[in-house]
């Protein structure tokens, strides 16, 4: 299954900054009011900080790039705002970049970028040892595992078999379909480096339960949903919760809106994990409900309904697009259809394609495809 | 000047006090009063689609066009982030991953989703209780029943923002933006993927839609953010 180390990692590319003399707790806290220092700093970078652990953070290079111009040149401003705030540590800070928090942070450590698209490559090369705790590795080394290769290349069942969801973890790591490694993160890191600061740190991300407490708005607006499902039923306003998953309708969970006293906190699982298979950036501003279908019909030019074969190639190239009850649009644009395979942990997966689509009045469309019918999963509208 | 009639004027006078002083003093107290209550602030690159006044509350945003949801989802973040419920309806295929990274507060995002009858019952309900609307009006929404959900609207301080088809609502916005043209990049003909969105948005305030400019935005840009070119 050597294979599987021929993909391109689509994990998102990242840049990590290692601030070592910032790791760790001092009993001052002085490390965390520095870190959060540093991070209202380099908002002026990327507003798309990601605070990982003291002393740890990554930020997804793809803004910077458009505005810097070259790797090189992000580096150099994070590094000149670095050295502002802390004129003696320019010797210590090390930047990585690479696809995915691993990978990019194992770069730091070694060749500062990894080419693109050379991730799995780069990872494959590695001592198992820069994985996981010392007595899993030996564990592994005794098995003949000496590199992420190695184990990428073990069928994932026999991962699971032995090593259970653990190993199937690394393994996804050492795969570079997985970016971060579980149990870096540091849970409400967020929030505690505004604390020390004793205001919000101007991130452009999700964060949530900020504000803690239930306010006058939300009690208001809470009044307001009591009364609606009173009238229309509990289903009729439901609120989301974020979570990891490949399919744009995979990524949240709806449930009905709840009183403040009957909610218990819940954080959202890892919703920024990478999935592998899944739908790159921007995500679709909606998506098609669970047990909605709309068919569509695309055809070639001349005429023939566009399908997908079982190497996932396109039989024409698509011409028009017709959903039901509506008229026929031109295609505009259309990607490569990309085979998913979707619940690859249930005993019966079924095999699903996706293709982007945009039509000639500029909407983009994600259609899967499922039993030989495309329907739309989501509109970029 | 200062709007203060003569009968005012004269019983002020009357009293002892300087209506030209009061005048004054109302008028620089004016403005700081009402930029706390009444308006909303926008991000960043939206400021100018509002001829640099922010979102008033009170008044309806129209957004159509193709790209109109990721448009009003932008334009509610920065007030959604301070603390606001933000209420989606008739939008029941919402995408929370993409509302999320736009800058909504998904915890204080709600999606009501109820039969098309009952969608005006429930606008009304929601204004209640709730500052920032996102509004997909249903089919044959009687003129009336609008009428009587924009007073609620004026009554209330809420921000309407209206998507969809245009006709759907038949009162001219106070605000309105129309997408107009939509170019995305990334991807071609059986290549690529969609990555950023460039859009022009033609932006007009109530019935001056002779007086409308044009703006142009990356909706969202490869960051997944709205940005302009």
């Amino acid at each position: 299954m050597a294979t599987r180390h021929q993909e391109v990692c689509t994990l998102e590319r990242l840049v990590v900054v290692v601030c070592p003399w910032l790791e760790g707790d001092d009993p001052q806290g002085s490390h965390l009011r520095d870190y959060a220092q540093l991070l209202t700093r380099l908002v002026s970078v990327c507003p798309f900080l990601d605070p990982i652990a003291p002393g740890l953070l990554t930020l997804p290079i793809r803004a910077p790039l458009r505005y810097f111009g070259s790797e090189d040149a992000v580096l150099k401003a994070l590094y000149e705002v670095i050295i502002a705030l802390f004129p003696e540590k320019g010797e210590s800070v090390r930047f990585g970049i690479g696809e995915g928090l691993f990978a990019a942070w194992l770069a730091a450590t070694t060749t500062r970028s990894i080419t693109p698209g050379k991730t799995t490559t780069f990872l494959g090369a590695q001592n198992i040892d820069v994985l996981c705790p010392k007595e899993v590795a030996a564990l592994f080394h005794r098995l003949g595992i000496h590199t992420l290769f190695d184990l990428g290349a073990l069928e994932s069942g026999d991962v699971s078999d032995r090593f259970g969801n653990e190993g199937l973890h690394y393994q996804r790591l050492a795969q570079g379909r997985e970016g971060e490694p579980l149990g870096w993160r540091v849970k409400g890191l967020k929030e505690r480096c505004a604390t020390a600061l004793g205001k919000d740190l101007g991130l452009l991300s999700y964060q949530g339960g900020f504000w803690g407490g239930v306010s006058a708005k939300d009690e208001r607006a809470g009044e307001a949903f009591s009364a609606l499902q009173r009238e229309e039923g509990i289903d009729a306003v439901v609120v989301a919760l974020l979570q990891g998953g490949r399919g744009p309708a995979d990524q949240f969970v709806l449930s009905p809106w709840r009183p403040p006293k009957a909610v218990i906190k819940k954080t959202a699982p890892r919703a920024s994990a990478p999935w592998p298979g899944s739908v790159p950036p921007p995500p679709p501003s909606r998506v098609t409900r669970r047990g909605v279908r709309h068919v569509v019909r695309l055809r070639d030019e001349s005429g023939a309904t566009v399908g997908v074969s079982g190497r996932g190639l396109l039989s024409g190239d698509p011409h028009t697009f017709a959903i039901r009850t509506k008229p026929t649009l031109f295609v505009r644009a259309w990607s490569p259809a990309w085979p998913v395979e979707e619940r690859w942990w249930s005993t019966r997966p079924h095999r699903v394609a996706r293709i982007q689509i945009v039509t000639e009045d500029g909407v983009g469309w994600l259609l899967a495809l499922e039993r030989g019918v495309f329907f739309v999963e989501a509109i970029y509208d | 000047m200062f709007a203060l009639s003569t009968t005012t004027r004269r019983s002020l006078r009357r009293e002892g006090i300087d209506p030209e002083l009061l005048g004054a003093l109302k008028e620089r107290v004016r403005p700081l009063a009402q930029s706390r209550t009444r308006l909303l602030s926008l991000p960043e690159a939206l400021v100018d689609l509002s001829f640099g006044e922010g979102l008033r509350r009170g008044s309806v945003l129209g957004v159509s066009g193709p790209g109109s949801l990721t448009l009003a989802l932008s334009a509610l973040c920065a007030a959604s982030r301070s603390g606001m419920w933000c209420v989606a309806l008739g939008v029941g295929d919402l995408g929370v991953t993409s509302a999320a990274r736009l800058g909504i507060d998904i915890e204080r995002l709600a999606i009501v989703d109820v039969h098309p009858k009952a969608w005006v019952s429930a606008c009304a309900t929601v204004l209640e209780g709730v500052d920032l609307l996102i509004a997909q009006p249903p089919e044959n929404l009687r003129d009336n029943d609008a009428r009587i959900l924009l007073a609620r609207v004026r009554e209330r301080g809420a921000l309407m923002v209206v998507v969809g088809e245009k006709k759907k609502w038949r009162f001219a916005p106070d605000l309105s933006w129309e997408i107009v043209s939509t170019q995305w990049e990334g991807i071609g003909r059986g290549y690529g993927a969609l990555s950023a969105r460039r859009v022009k948005v033609r932006c007009w305030v109530r019935a001056e839609q002779e007086r409308a400019k044009t703006f142009e935005l990356w909706l969202p840009n490869a960051s997944g953010v709205v940005e302009r070119v």
